[in-house]
C-alpha cells in the first residue's frame, strides 16, 4: 500500500472511530429511542389519515353512499386517532427518551423516571391558555394545549427527556438523599421514601425553572419554540440544510455506521414536527404545508434502501460482468425491494469502498433535489403519510400521498437516475476489480 | 438447547440473515434457536440467549453490551459475510463462541 493510501485509511479509521463514538453516545441513544418507540403511534395516524381520505372523505370512495353528516361524525374516528398521537407526540416522546437513557445508563427505576419526565412536561405548561370562540378571546385555565403537547414541544421534550432524567438519576443515586429508616421499618417503605425525593426535587427544580420564564412574560414552551426550534428547524428542513445533513448521514454509512443515528438527533426531532404539522393539516382537509418531512425522507430520498441502493441492484444486473457482484446483488434484490440496504452496503462491499461510496451519497442527494423541486412547483403535493419503514417503492408513494399516482411515477423515476447513477461505477469499479486480480 | 441472538437497528437486516441460519442449521442437523432483535429491545431478551451477534452497522455498541453483559458471549459479524449473508459461516462462528 502506498504512503498516501496509508495516510487515506487512518483518516478514514479516526472518522469512523468517532461517528461509532457519537452513535454510542447514551443521549443519542436515548432519543434515538425515543423516536423509534414513537414509530406505532406515527402509522397509527398515517392510517387514520389514509382512511379518512380514500374512504370517508367527502370525495372518498363511500361519499356517494353515505350522508355527508355521517361521513363527518365517521371522520370524528380518525380526528380522535390525531389527538391521541400526532397532538400528544412531545408528551410521550420525554417519557419515551428518559426510559432509553435508563437502559443506556442501566438505571433501574425506569418507572419513576418516565412519571417524572411526563410530569415535568406538564409542570412546564403555562397555566392558562388563550382561547378564542367567536368573537370573545380571553385566557382559560385547567388546559393542557395540544399546541405545545404537539409538534412545538419536541424541543422541551428532548430536553426534559435528557437533561430532566439525568437530574432525577444524580438524585436517585446519592446516598446523602437516601432516608435512613429507624431499624424495623420495612425494607419496602424505606425504598418507597427514597425513590420520592428524586422525584420531589426534580418536580420543584423545573417548577422554580418555570416560574422564572413566568416571571419574564413567557413560558418554556414558546421560549424554546421561538429561540431554538423554529430557527433550527428552518435550517433542518431548508432543501440546503436537509441535503448537508442527508450527505454526511449516508457518508457515515459508507464508514460502517448507521446513518439513522445521525438522522435520528440531527433531523428526526424537526422532520417529525413537520410531518406532524402536514397531518394536522391534512386532517383539517387542507394541502400539507411542509415539503421535506419524515414521509420526504422515505419515499423520495431513501427509495429502496439507504444510498438507493436497489438502483445498484438494477444496475449490477444490467453492466456488471464480475460473478461475485451479480451473486451479492441476486442477495441482495429482495432485502433492496423492501428498503433494506444492509447485504449491498457491507456486502459488495459500499463500506470503505472509495468508488461506490460515491454513488451512495450521490444518489439520494440527486432525489432530495428532484422530489423537492417537483413538490415545490406545484407537481404534487407534500406527503402527509406514513408507512412502516419496509414498504416497497412505488406502493409506498401511492400510500403515502393517498393514491396520487404522480408520486409513484416521481419515484420510477428516481430510481431510473440512480440506476444511470450507479452505472458507470459498477463498471469502474469492475475494473479495479480486475486489476487487482491481476497484481495477485 | 443452545439460542442464538443477532441484533441489529431495527431487526430487519437480522432478520434476513436469520432464515439463512435456521436453513444451514437444518440441515447440518444443528438443534439451535435462532432470533433477530432490534437495539431497543436488548434488554428484554438478553438473559434468554446464549450468545449476541452483532451486525457491523452497530458494532459500535459492543463495548457498552460487553461491560452490562460480562457472562453473554458477544462477536461482531464481520461486515463481508454479513453482506453477503453467509449464514453457513456466521453459524459455526456463534456454535464456537458457545462452546
Amino acid at each position: 500500500m502506498s504512503e498516501a493510501t496509508l495516510q487515506k485509511r487512518s483518516v478514514l479509521e479516526r472518522v469512523t472511530a468517532w461517528s461509532g463514538k457519537f452513535a454510542a453516545n447514551p443521549y443519542v441513544r436515548a432519543i434515538q429511542g425515543g423516536f423509534t418507540a414513537f414509530m406505532p403511534l406515527m402509522i397509527m395516524s398515517s392510517l387514520a389519515t389514509l382512511f379518512s381520505a380514500l374512504i370517508f372523505n367527502d370525495g372518498g370512495i363511500l361519499s356517494g353512499l353515505l350522508a355527508a353528516e355521517t361521513l363527518a361524525d365517521i371522520r370524528t374516528i380518525f380526528t380522535s386517532i390525531t389527538n391521541g398521537s400526532n397532538n400528544i407526540l412531545s408528551l410521550v416522546l420525554a417519557g419515551g427518551i428518559a426510559y432509553y437513557l435508563c437502559k443506556a445508563k442501566s438505571f433501574e427505576n425506569t418507572i419513576g423516571a418516565i412519571m417524572t419526565a411526563i410530569a415535568v412536561m406538564i409542570i412546564f405548561m403555562p397555566l392558562t391558555v388563550s382561547v378564542t370562540v367567536g368573537e370573545t378571546s380571553g385566557e382559560v385555565s385547567n388546559l393542557i394545549p395540544f399546541n405545545y403537547t404537539g409538534t412545538n414541544g419536541i424541543l422541551v421534550s428532548m430536553f426534559v427527556g435528557t437533561v430532566g432524567t439525568k437530574l432525577f438519576m444524580a438524585f436517585s443515586n446519592n446516598k446523602k438523599l437516601q432516608i435512613r429508616m429507624p431499624a424495623g421499618v420495612p425494607e419496602a417503605t424505606a425504598r418507597s421514601f427514597n425513590v420520592m425525593i428524586p422525584t420531589i426535587l426534580t418536580g420543584f427544580i423545573f417548577a422554580i425553572v418555570g416560574f422564572a420564564f413566568r416571571m419574564f412574560g413567557t413560558n418554556v414552551y414558546q421560549f424554546v419554540m421561538t429561540v431554538i426550534q423554529t430557527p433550527l428547524r428552518g435550517i433542518a428542513t431548508s432543501a440546503a440544510g436537509f441535503l448537508i445533513v442527508s450527505i454526511i448521514a449516508n457518508f457515515t454509512f459508507t464508514l460502517g455506521v448507521h446513518s439513522s443515528v445521525i438522522n435520528s438527533v440531527v433531523l428526526r426531532p424537526f422532520l417529525s414536527a413537520n410531518f406532524n404539522e402536514n397531518v394536522l393539516a391534512v386532517a383539517a382537509g387542507e394541502v400539507a404545508p411542509n415539503i421535506i418531512s419524515d414521509a420526504f425522507m422515505a419515499y423520495y430520498q431513501r427509495i429502496g434502501g439507504a444510498g438507493c441502493v436497489l438502483a445498484l441492484v438494477i444496475a449490477i444486473f444490467l453492466v456488471g460482468k464480475k460473478k461475485q457482484n451479480r451473486e451479492i446483488a441476486k442477495i441482495g434484490a429482495i432485502p433492496a425491494l423492501f428498503n433494506i440496504g444492509e447485504p449491498m452496503i457491507f456486502g459488495l462491499p459500499i463500506m470503505l469502498n472509495p468508488i461506490m461510496m460515491i454513488p451512495f451519497v450521490l444518489s439520494p442527494t440527486v432525489c432530495i433535489i428532484i422530489g423537492y423541486a417537483l413538490t415545490a412547483i406545484g407537481f404534487v403535493n407534500p406527503l402527509a403519510i406514513y408507512t412502516p419503514s419496509t414498504t416497497p417503492v412505488v406502493i409506498s408513494g401511492f400510500l403515502a400521498s393517498a393514491g396520487d399516482i404522480k408520486v409513484c411515477l416521481i419515484q420510477v423515476l428516481l430510481l431510473v437516475i440512480c440506476t444511470l447513477i450507479y452505472m458507470p461505477f459498477v463498471k469502474i469499479y469492475e475494473k479495479t476489480m480486475a486489476e487487482e486480480e491481476d497484481e495477485e | 438447547m443452545k439460542k442464538i441472538l443477532l441484533m441489529c437497528m431495527g431487526g430487519f437486516s437480522t432478520g434476513i440473515l436469520v432464515e439463512k441460519m435456521k436453513a444451514v442449521a437444518k440441515e447440518a442437523g444443528e438443534e439451535v434457536e435462532i432470533d433477530a432483535i432490534s437495539t431497543s429491545s436488548l434488554d428484554a431478551a438478553a438473559e434468554n440467549y446464549d450468545c449476541l451477534l452483532l451486525a457491523p452497522q452497530i458494532s459500535y455498541l459492543a463495548a457498552d453490551i460487553e461491560k452490562k453483559y460480562p457472562d453473554l458471549p458477544l462477536y461482531r459479524i464481520q461486515p463481508t459475510d454479513y453482506g453477503r449473508l453467509n449464514g453457513k459461516k456466521i453459524l459455526h462462528k456463534a456454535l464456537e463462541i458457545m462452546k
